[in-house]
Order: C-alpha cells, then sequence, then structure tokens
C-alpha cells in the first residue's frame, strides 16, 4: 500500500468516525444525563436531512441559513419529543423498559410519517463545496473533508459548553444527582429537555454534512443509530468524550478492514471488536474518565 | 289462494332467475383473479410502481378487447396487488393473503428482487397456485427449479439467468478489445455490487467467463443495498489498478453516487454499469457525470425504438408517467400470464404452468420462450441484451453491432 492510499483510508475512516461520532455523543449525552436510551434517536438525523433538503433545495435558500434553521427546528423537535413522550414517562416508577418501548414506537411513526408526507424516493442534496483537493496520489473532494472538518468544530463547541460553562456544570451536575441537583435549585427537568435539544441538533448536523454524499430518506437513521450505540458502549455509556473517540476508532476501524478485506467483513471485524472490548472492558475504553 | 302460489312460485323463479343472471354477470365480469406481489413500499418502491403500472394496462387492455388473445373467449381478469417491501417474509405473507383470502389463480412475483423470489418460489409447491416472477434473474433461482423439477413444476422465471448478463458483458468486452474499443490492460477485472442474490450472481458469472480466458478478479466488494459511500471501495480499487471495473445496483442513487464517486476518484478502468442506468432517474443525471459510461441492459429505448415510444406513450395516457424498462418488462410478464391463463381454458393450475412454459411470444423487450430451467432465454433469438453507452444527453447500442444504433466513443 502507499502513503497516500493510507492516508486515504485515514481520512476516509475519520470521515465515517466523525459522523458515528456525531450521532453517538448525542446518544451518550442523554444516556449519561437522563439514563435515557433513545431509539428514535437516528429519525432526528432523517428530519433533518428531509428539512435541510427542503430549506435548501426546495425552496432554494442560502445553505448556511437552510442548516441553522434546520439545527434550530431539529433542536426544537428533540425537545418536544422528551416533554411529550419521555418526560410524563419519567414520573413513573417502572419507566426503563416503558422509555425504550415508547422510543421505539416513535422511531417506527416517524419513518411511516416520513414515507406519507415525503414519499419514499431517495433524495441527494447537491454538494455544498466543489472540487477535488489532489495531493500526490491523494485524492478527496473538499465536501469530503469538509464534513471532518466541521464536524470536528462542532464537537469542539459542544465540548467547550460541557465542561467549560455554566450551562455544562448543570448538565453535568443533574447527571450526577437529578435529585440532589433539584435540591440545589437547578431545574432537573428544564435539563433533561435542554440536552435532548442539543442531542438533537447533534445528529442534526451529522444529517446535513452527510446529506449530499449520502442519500436523504426514510430509513437514513436506521444504520447511523445502530453504530450510534456501538459508539456509545465503546465508549463508556454515558461518556460524551468516550463516545467522540469510540466514533473515531470505529470509522478507523471500518476503513481499515474495507482497504485489507472484502467490504462483506467490514461490519463483522467491526463488531467482533466491540465484542471483544466488552469482554476485557465491560464497562467500555473509556469509561469512569469523565465525571 | 292458488293465485298468491302462482305469485309466490313466479317470485321465487324470478328471484332465482336474478341470482343466476347475477353470477353469470360476475362470472364474465371476473372469470380468472390474479395477484402481483413487488416492492410498493420501501427503497425499491419506485421500481414496484412502474411494475404495477405496466401490469395494470396489460389486464385494462386485455379486460377491454384490446389484448393479443389466444383464444376466441378469453377470460376477464381481475388484479390483485400486493406489497413485498422487498422483504421476503414481508411477500410470505402476501402471497398467504392472495391464495387465501383472494383467492387468486395465478400469482406474478416478486416483480423486482432474486432473494424474495427464492422465499416465493416455495409457495407454488405448497399451495398449488402458479407463480410466474417478473424481472429477478438470479441463478439461483433456476438451479434450484433444476434441482427439483417436480417440485416447482409450477414456477417460472420471466426473466433470464445471471449468464445473461455475464455473456453480454464479456462478449461486449471481447469484441471492445479486437477493435481497440478498450484497451486490454493486464486482465484485470473488479467488482463492486449490491449485497443481493442479483448482484453476487452477476459478478460470479462475469468473473468465470473472464477467468476462463485468463483475466483476474481483483477485488469483489458487496455493499448493503442502498449503500451511497464508496469511497473506502474506491480507494482500495484505485490502489489495484483493475482494466474493467462492473458495478451492480437495483438502486438508481446507490448507481449515481458511485458514478459521481468514481468520477471523483479518477479510476482509469473501463467502466461496466448493470441494471441501474434502466432508471430514468440516473439518467436525468447521468449526462453531467456518466458521459461514456458502458452498461448493460439497454431494453428498452423509447428514443431509439418507435414500438418502445409508442408503449410509452400509452403508459403516459394511463398514468400521466415516463414508461421505463421496468414498465415494458411487467407489461409482458403479465401479457404472458394472460395469454397462458387464456390457452390453459380454465384455472386449471397444472394447465396454466404449462401454457407458461410453452410460451413462444414476442413482446417489447424480445421473444418469451422458456428453457427446462423454467427460465426465459436470452440471447438475440430470445431476449437480447445490448450494450450501451452514455453519450450526451442519451444512450446508445454499441453492442451487438447489427442491433448498434452507434459507433463507441
Amino acid at each position: 500500500m502507499t502513503a497516500s492510499l493510507f492516508l486515504e483510508m485515514v481520512i476516509n475512516g475519520l470521515i465515517s468516525g466523525s459522523i458515528y461520532a456525531l450521532v453517538g455523543s448525542g446518544i451518550a449525552l442523554v444516556y449519561g444525563t437522563t439514563r435515557v436510551l433513545n431509539f428514535a434517536h437516528g429519525e432526528l438525523l432523517m428530519i433533518a436531512g428531509y428539512l435541510v433538503l427542503f430549506f435548501a433545495v426546495t425552496l432554494g435558500w442560502n445553505v448556511i441559513l437552510a442548516s441553522v434553521v434546520t439545527l434550530a427546528l431539529v433542536g426544537g423537535i428533540g425537545a418536544a419529543i422528551q416533554r411529550v413522550t419521555i418526560a410524563p414517562l419519567l414520573a413513573r416508577e417502572d419507566w426503563a423498559f416503558r422509555v425504550i418501548a415508547a422510543t421505539i414506537g416513535l422511531s417506527i411513526l416517524l419513518q411511516s410519517g416520513a414515507q406519507i408526507v415525503w414519499g419514499e424516493q431517495f433524495r441527494t442534496l447537491p454538494y455544498f463545496f466543489d472540487g477535488v483537493v489532489s495531493l500526490g496520489g491523494l485524492r478527496m473532494p473538499v465536501q469530503r473533508l469538509s464534513i471532518l472538518v466541521i464536524a470536528l468544530a462542532l464537537m469542539g463547541l459542544c465540548a467547550l459548553v460541557l465542561y467549560r460553562t455554566g450551562l455544562g456544570r448543570i448538565v453535568r451536575a443533574t447527571a450526577q444527582d437529578a435529585e440532589a441537583a433539584l435540591a440545589v435549585g437547578i431545574p432537573a427537568g428544564l435539563v433533561h429537555t435542554s440536552v435532548f435539544a442539543i442531542s438533537a441538533v447533534l445528529a442534526g448536523a451529522g444529517a446535513i454534512l452527510l446529506s449530499p454524499i449520502l442519500t436523504v430518506n426514510p430509513w437514513m437513521g436506521v444504520s447511523f443509530l445502530l453504530k450510534g450505540f456501538a459508539v456509545v458502549i465503546l465508549g463508556g455509556l454515558g461518556s460524551f468524550g468516550g463516545a467522540v473517540a469510540a466514533g473515531f476508532l470505529l470509522g478507523l476501524i471500518e476503513a481499515a478492514s474495507v482497504t485489507v478485506l472484502p467490504t462483506e467483513w467490514r461490519d463483522v471485524v467491526a463488531f467482533t471488536f466491540l465484542i471483544a472490548v466488552i469482554w476485557v472492558r465491560p464497562n467500555g475504553l473509556f469509561a469512569g474518565r469523565e465525571a | 289462494m292458488a293465485t298468491h302460489s302462482e305469485g309466490r312460485a313466479m317470485a321465487l323463479r324470478m328471484l332465482a332467475l336474478m341470482l343466476v343472471a347475477g353470477t353469470a354477470g360476475a362470472a364474465q365480469a371476473q372469470d380468472v383473479r390474479i395477484g402481483m406481489i413487488g416492492p410498493m413500499t420501501g427503497p425499491a418502491a419506485n421500481t414496484g410502481t412502474a411494475h404495477r403500472e405496466g401490469m395494470e394496462l396489460a389486464v385494462k387492455e386485455w379486460n377491454e378487447g384490446a389484448g393479443d388473445y389466444v383464444t376466441d373467449q378469453p377470460p376477464q381478469v381481475e388484479l390483485v396487488v400486493e406489497d413485498s417491501n422487498s422483504k421476503p417474509e414481508v411477500a410470505i405473507g402476501a402471497a398467504q393473503r392472495l391464495m387465501t383470502r383472494n383467492e387468486v389463480d395465478m400469482i406474478v412475483g416478486d416483480t423486482l428482487h432474486s432473494h424474495v423470489t427464492l422465499a416465493l418460489m416455495e409457495m407454488a409447491p405448497q399451495y398449488g397456485v402458479p407463480i410466474l416472477s417478473a424481472e429477478p434473474v438470479s441463478s439461483a433461482i433456476a438451479d434450484k427449479v433444476l434441482s427439483d423439477p417436480e417440485r416447482y413444476a409450477l414456477y417460472y422465471k420471466g426473466n433470464y439467468n445471471s449468464d445473461g448478463y455475464g455473456k453480454a458483458v464479456h462478449g461486449f468486452y471481447r469484441w471492445a478489445f479486437e477493435n481497440d474499443v478498450v484497451p486490454e490492460g493486464n486482465k484485470s477485472i473488479a467488482f463492486v455490487v449490491e449485497d443481493t442474490d442479483y448482484g453476487i450472481a452477476n459478478a460470479e458469472k462475469i468473473g468465470e467467463l473472464f477467468e476462463a480466458d485468463g483475466w483476474t478478479v481483483a477485488a469483489t466488494e458487496t455493499t448493503p443495498t442502498g449503500t451511497t459511500d464508496f469511497y473506502p471501495q474506491l480507494s482500495k480499487l484505485r490502489g489495484l489498478d483493475p482494466d474493467i471495473l462492473v458495478s451492480v445496483f437495483t438502486l438508481a442513487n446507490s448507481g449515481l453516487s458511485f458514478v459521481r464517486q468514481l468520477d471523483e476518484q479518477a479510476l482509469e478502468a473501463s467502466h461496466m454499469a448493470i441494471f441501474y442506468p434502466t432508471r430514468p432517474e440516473f439518467m436525468e443525471q447521468a449526462p453531467d457525470i456518466a458521459d461514456g459510461m458502458f452498461w448493460a441492459a439497454l431494453q428498452f429505448s423509447p428514443e431509439i425504438t418507435p414500438e418502445h415510444r409508442e408503449f410509452s406513450d400509452r403508459i403516459e395516457a394511463e398514468f400521466g408517467a415516463v414508461a421505463n424498462y421496468s414498465h415494458a418488462h411487467a407489461y409482458c410478464t403479465m401479457v404472458v400470464a394472460l395469454r397462458a391463463v387464456d390457452a390453459a381454458g380454465g384455472t386449471d393450475a397444472d394447465a396454466i404452468a404449462n401454457e407458461i412454459g410453452g410460451t413462444d411470444y414476442d413482446c417489447l423487450v424480445g421473444k418469451y420462450a422458456f428453457g427446462e430451467d423454467h427460465t426465459v432465454r436470452s440471447g438475440p433469438d430470445a431476449i437480447p441484451l445490448p450494450v450501451a453507452q452514455v453519450q450526451g444527453d442519451t444512450s446508445q447500442i454499441v453492442w451487438p453491432e447489427n442491433v448498434a444504433t452507434a459507433e463507441p466513443q
């Protein structure tokens, strides 16, 4: 393998990994704060894909404006899901299974709703950025490189908010002990809603970045949800930083697997690695390294 | 009293006559019920819709006296459509409903997927209902029939085997090498195909024919149906530097993404695309990204074939849709089924199956005749598989030479 192909493999892995990290970190954030596994998280990604398609293509808006409005709307939808579906169930003692069943049902509802509203066609956004970077033997479209750069920036911003701001401290305090946080005047319910909104925005960002190179369709969230859960388990349940690191790790493992073996082995290799990690470190690779 | 009894008897006779007349009327209006199973929802719903429209047009024309009949008293036909959602388990449920609830006399399905058909064909011996699949190609289906002809006596496959594509791709490239259309290079071929019986069987058959000529299969990359990110595969193939690259997808979006990314990666291999260029949504964007690409098989071309243009106009008039290959193939498959039912002279399953097996009928996409594997034959004297090339805004047939509409560029 030449150096340029190796570099290309690494970049491909980091690009896939950045999306896994965006999706996984959203799931981890919600789980870490509320102990809720949101099985409708992939559908937030799907809704964001359709929204940005509507604003940027159907209405012909500027891509940045379309993206900002999409993120605001999908954040609102995430918050609404928490208030309407999750919060009433969390008030019950036996909420754990009920929340799983409710979010699975919501996932099916949103997929079917998308089929009815937008149809079953696969749609693609035009590239946001034109051009191909060609260095020696390496060739990479600017659009793909932009995914990595923007995803890193978004996750950096999210980490900054989480670890360096008052809001972040409130979120982490609620994650540690919601009742104690409530006792010192932190509105835990509002924090839970905010976390769902932030998580939805992360999924939405993934959808906006992916839509030009993948396709927008009612089922686009399903495969990312599976990978998102894998990332959360790999990184350590509820660990934001762990999910980010695990996302990149999973992307790199998949890229290396495709380079060395036929593509059909990609998921076998990725999930074998996951099983091996769970066996050796049942709480994930980065569990216990965060507050 | 006598008058009252006579009146009652008359009323009963009239009631009986009305019932008989009603039954006779119903029999005349609907002699035969045919079920159709195809992907009406899910990722392949566009193709499923085209199948439904093609078959509905065939049945409509048949019922309105515009069919190509075998007998003087063709039956009236009702078409009942069920969804497979591209999933074998859903198709099995649909077939059970059609056979038990709707009491269909025959099923046409699956209309698209080989993996669905492999499950669905098992229903024919179980329920004693003839099944004719439409577009599925995988040779695994025909192999199954040959392994137990008695069991699958009621099943027929309305499309050629995977080796049909294999022979077309291999035959084209042999001709292209001899005529310096494509350089032979280091005799290395690679495949990127969807992870279905259709994709894998095509790669295997084409690979076998090239290997027999001393070629090497550099890689066979199978990706899940619906994949649209091929960068990891294309990066790998750029390192392997194959001379020919064959891609097989049933979804236009996979094909569009693949061709666009192939262009970005600047691979030098001669690219042969299978199936997805038949989809109109691919061809809409093809001029921008696929100029010069070879593909198989151009079996429906309203731009260059008057008969296809005329059929396309009928589809547009009936459904307001632009006709594509799937419309034409579904239409022909249904006509084959209708003629078999007509020739059988009733709804006896064995008689219908025998008539399907004895089909010898020219339709839009070629001549329908079945081999001993219950599969439609391919080739110049049966269903031809011409290789086309995207040239500007249209696709032109470039091989075989006797039907070519343009020189390869």
